[in-house]
């Protein structure tokens, strides 16, 4: 059962600007951190992904809107949105609201173990 | 350097010996105090966050242990610098502050290589960074950490191994690595404006003789 990577990203996408468009970036976030495209080898879908969810990330211009929207993720959607924001750190748009984004995902997860999934976990990988 | 049975840190300034006509000498002298006065005087928050993720991740993925070569028997090589199996090495991040300034971390089962690229303003900024690191990184076996050739792309590599985190406290080598990042803008910001003030003299003594 291989996934339609590109029909998921596309709907994705769509899904995100939607939210967006109407300033609700709680709603764009939970639907970035959606259905993840581990596996995919695409590169060109995998980097289209990550810049669609960096564009949501770097959406929140307060860091109090941050901290809002962060307290109501699962331990799931924090490991997911940890291996985004480091995929979004990468890039050379990064915006140091990322790096408040890192400090606040950390301390919610209470430790570093997200941080080392990110960098242990070859299999599920999003960049 | 790191004295390795503490695990302190000693910080470096460039230091001008003797001025004649236009030979000027330079040694590094140790000044611990003097460049903690440096650093607190200036205002590094800005570097704040930036160092911070940088600091989680170096303790994320700073845990080694020592792992023998599986090509060649009774050799032990640190395998981040080896990159020929996929399965002991972790993923690479890289984390951007702007277009200048970012850092690589690459971490491995018995290794990790943080490279650095430092933030230069202008021409001067890049001679004086690419001079002053490349001065340290000659000088790599004081450092102990330090890689004796920076990460193409980058200005200057730390190699970290199981031993240094076997021999060294791992908190401590975290610390080291951070505040070289710190004190490198302002060492360099001090060099610019010796350098500025030094040209300064020179030219009102050249031409005060046409006066």
């Amino acid at each position: 059962m291989s996934r339609n990577y590109a029909a998921e990203i596309g709907a994705r996408g769509k899904e995100i600007t939607a939210a967006l468009n109407t300033s609700n970036t709680q709603a764009a976030l939970k639907a970035a951190l959606r259905d993840p495209p581990y596996g995919c080898t695409d590169e060109k879908l995998k980097a289209d992904n990550i810049a669609t969810v960096s564009g949501v990330l770097r959406s929140f211009k307060k860091e109090a809107d941050v901290d809002k929207v962060i307290d109501g993720l699962t331990v799931e959607e924090i490991d997911v949105l940890m291996k985004y924001i480091y995929a979004s750190l990468a890039r050379e748009d990064s915006d140091k609201i990322l790096l408040y984004w890192h400090a606040t995902t950390l301390k919610k997860a209470g430790g570093l173990g997200c941080v080392i999934r990110v960098l242990a976990d070859k299999l599920n990988t999003v960049v | 350097g790191i004295n390795a049975e503490y695990g302190t840190i000693t910080c470096f300034t460039l230091a001008r010996l003797s001025e004649e006509k236009q030979h000027f000498t330079y040694t590094l002298t140790p000044t611990h105090s003097e460049a903690l006065l440096m650093a607190a005087a200036k205002p590094g928050n800005e570097k704040k966050p930036y160092l911070d993720v940088i600091r989680s991740t170096l303790e994320a993925a700073m845990c080694l242990q020592n792992f023998a070569s599986q090509e060649v028997e009774r050799h032990n090589k640190p395998e981040v610098e080896w990159q020929n199996h996929k399965e002991l090495l972790l993923n690479p991040v890289t984390i951007v502050r702007n277009s200048g300034e970012k850092t690589l971390i690459e971490g491995s089962i018995n290794s990790i290589r943080v490279s650095v690229c430092i933030k230069k303003a202008d021409e001067l900024d890049t001679i004086l960074a690419k001079r002053f690191l490349r001065f340290l990184s000659q000088r790599a076996e004081n450092f102990i950490v330090l890689r004796r050739k920076p990460v193409k792309g980058y200005d200057i590599s730390f190699l970290v191994t199981n031993t240094h985190t076997e021999t060294m406290y791992k908190h401590k080598l975290v610390d080291f690595i951070i505040q070289f990042m710190t004190d490198i803008d302002s060492e360099i910001s001090d060099m610019k404006l010796a350098v500025s003030g030094r040209a300064r003299t020179v030219v009102t003594t050249y031409l005060g003789a046409f006066k």
